[in-house]
């Protein structure tokens, strides 16, 4: 175990700028984004229903005149954190979108980067096996590119969240920021980042795994022997069933995350705090039924074919 | 036993690198390969490192290389032929990784051992020298505990300097009876005092496999005059070199007493012999 958290370590040092460095720039754009839109009026829209109240917020203005005249301190502290919630997708989605696409990239170079600088002569000289290296390349390349994303998301989204709940509880002159940032909603917020980077990962696996095996058999330019095999396929497709390609859609199905079936009120939001939190456990529940379906299941043998066969290029490979 | 091969052979398409090859390495010796390029040393020490598939049978410290490697890694250290430290990573990450990975590591050893280098604990492995990735790679190397050490033209490209330094600390802090090392390179004089077993290597055979001692009494070089050329040729030296007014012959196996008719017979450096030896006949002179 210790020898494979090292190998994660590695990993982590190797792609750093990727893993790391690219969700925090995109995060620290974000956080100016959203903060300059707590200055400007309508550089921001969001629709609040509340039970008997319908608030159109275009501005942390906007939310401070709503509380001042037709709330209430009462009912202005879940429009608070409704709108603090709102901040937190919109500071999560675009680091992991960004993430999951580094992520091809980091896998693409996995492999085949270790070989053109020959140092896959000093990792095989430790006493480790190829298949441990691979199923950590594999993992950290996937899951621990999302999860830095979704530790800096969720960092990102906590700080907008404190800074909205500031601003309104600095208004209405009353602590209200404590429970702008309500633990069930972050909480709820951070699991359901955190599961859907692990179900994204566990439908994209073949794609990841496919990407692996040609990084490790590439003798060259890894992203041409990665494309060539299932776009010459998806031609075959077309052309002799002429009709759209089986693999192409299943790709793009599978990058593209729409077996997760994400489906969150980004612009109309029903809040209570115990309301958010279900609707997220409802969300993590799609996801995880998701995974009772064959493809699935299919899809995670390819993978695990795909790593074993990256392990066994890797054996037998040294340029 | 820590090498047993038999048969040993090696095929890329049509090219044979590694002609079937058989030989033991018992602990406590310091074996050269040697040989020129192309002549299949690297080959032969990738299959002992279980680096690639291969023919016949090869036992190291009785595993299967290519099944075993991770395995064989715990008591093998290697340097190979060209810098293979990772170029992005700082000095202390990898110290700290190795740590993680192989449990035969002493870091504190390797610390103690860069602290009296210029190498510095932050600096990527980029930003260092050649001599000073030697030296980190060494420091590494030299801090496992392993009982055999394989290092293939580990000091190419580097200074005189290094060179010396490099196999006076693999003598001092490695060697011993219990353990074996494994060397290949071009530069014969440089290691030709380290070592106790020598093979050299042509066109992918094994052409000589003998102790140093062995090569000692087997092998003499006499300097000739001109005038007594036919007797030497008659002794069927196996290498000849012209210089002013005489030629420097090397004899194996030619009785003394014939050889001391001729002139001073004397011990053959590993140079003379190195070309004696992978050289075609006749090319030298």
């Amino acid at each position: 175990m210790k020898a494979f958290l090292s190998l994660l370590k590695s990993e982590h040092l190797e792609h750093r700028a990727g893993q790391l460095w690219t969700p925090v720039i995109v995060s620290a754009i974000l956080l100016v984004l959203l903060l300059g839109g707590m200055l400007y009026e309508g550089s921001m829209l969001i629709n609040v229903t509340l039970e008997d109240t319908n608030v159109d917020v275009r501005s942390v203005g906007d939310v401070l005149e709503a509380i001042r005249t037709d709330l209430g301190p009462e009912k202005a502290k879940p429009v608070l954190q409704a709108i603090a919630f709102s901040s937190t997708y919109i500071a999560l989605l675009p680091v992991l979108l960004i993430a999951a696409l580094a992520s091809y990239f980091i896998m693409l170079s996995s492999m085949h980067s270790e070989r053109a600088d020959r140092s896959v002569l000093f990792w095989k000289s430790m006493p480790v096996s190829d298949l441990k290296v691979a199923v950590a390349k594999f993992l950290s390349s996937s899951l621990g590119t999302l999860l830095f994303a979704a530790a800096v998301g969720i960092a990102t989204a906590l700080i907008t969240a404190i800074c909205y709940a500031v601003a309104g509880s600095t208004a209405t002159a009353t602590p209200e920021w404590q429970s702008a940032i309500h633990p069930a909603v972050i909480g709820s917020t951070a699991l359901l980042a955190i599961a859907t980077c692990l179900f994204y990962v566990l439908w994209a696996a073949p794609v990841y795994g496919w990407i692996l095996l040609a990084s490790a058999w590439a003798p060259r330019s890894p992203l041409l022997y990665t494309a060539i095999p299932p776009v010459a396929i998806g031609i075959l497709e077309v052309l002799t069933t002429r009709s759209g390609s089986w693999l192409m859609r299943e790709i793009g199905t599978r990058v593209s995350g729409s077996m997760l079936h994400i489906d969150l009120p980004l612009g109309n939001v029903l809040y209570s705090p115990s309301g958010l939190a279900g609707m997220l456990m409802n969300q993590i529940a799609t996801m995880a039924a998701s995974a009772a379906s064959p493809r699935f299941w299919l899809g995670l043998v390819f993978t695990v074919l795909c790593i074993w066969g990256t392990s066994e290029i890797r054996r037998r490979r040294i340029a | 036993m820590i090498v047993e091969a038999n048969g040993l052979a090696k095929r890329y398409g049509q090219i044979q690198a590694l002609k079937p090859t058989s030989f033991s390495i018992p602990p406590g010796r310091i074996v050269g390969i040697i040989g020129p390029n192309g002549a299949g040393k690297s080959t032969l020490v990738n299959a002992l490192l279980g680096l690639i598939n291969h023919e016949g049978s090869l036992r190291v410290l009785d595993r299967d290389p290519l099944k075993d490697r991770a395995s064989l890694m715990h008591e093998v250290s290697y340097i190979a032929d060209v810098a293979t430290l990772p170029r992005w990573i700082r000095v202390k990450d990898l110290l700290s990784i190795v740590e993680g990975i192989h449990p035969r590591f002493d870091r504190r050893k390797a610390e103690d051992r860069l602290a009296r280098t210029t190498v510095r604990p932050t600096a990527r492995v980029r930003e260092l020298s050649k001599g000073m990735i030697v030296q980190l790679h060494l420091a590494i190397v030299l801090s496992i505990d392993a009982r055999l050490l394989v290092l293939d033209e580990p000091t190419l490209g580097l200074d005189l300097i290094n060179r010396r330094s490099f196999y006076d600390a693999i003598l001092s802090d490695f060697f011993d009876e219990t353990r074996s090392i494994i060397v290949t390179t071009h530069q014969v004089e440089e290691i030709e005092h380290v070592l106790t077993h020598v093979m050299m290597m042509r066109q992918g055979e094994v052409v000589l496999d003998a102790s140093i001692d062995e090569l000692s009494e087997r092998f003499a070089a006499v300097d000739v005059p001109d005038s007594r050329k036919a007797e030497a040729e008659a002794l069927r030296p196996v290498y000849s070199r012209r210089a002013i007014g005489r030629t420097s012959y090397v004899f194996d196996s030619a009785p003394q007493d014939r050889l001391a008719a001729l002139g001073e017979p004397r011990r053959v450096s590993l140079a003379d012999l190195f070309v004696a030896t992978v050289q075609p006949k006749g090319e030298a002179e």
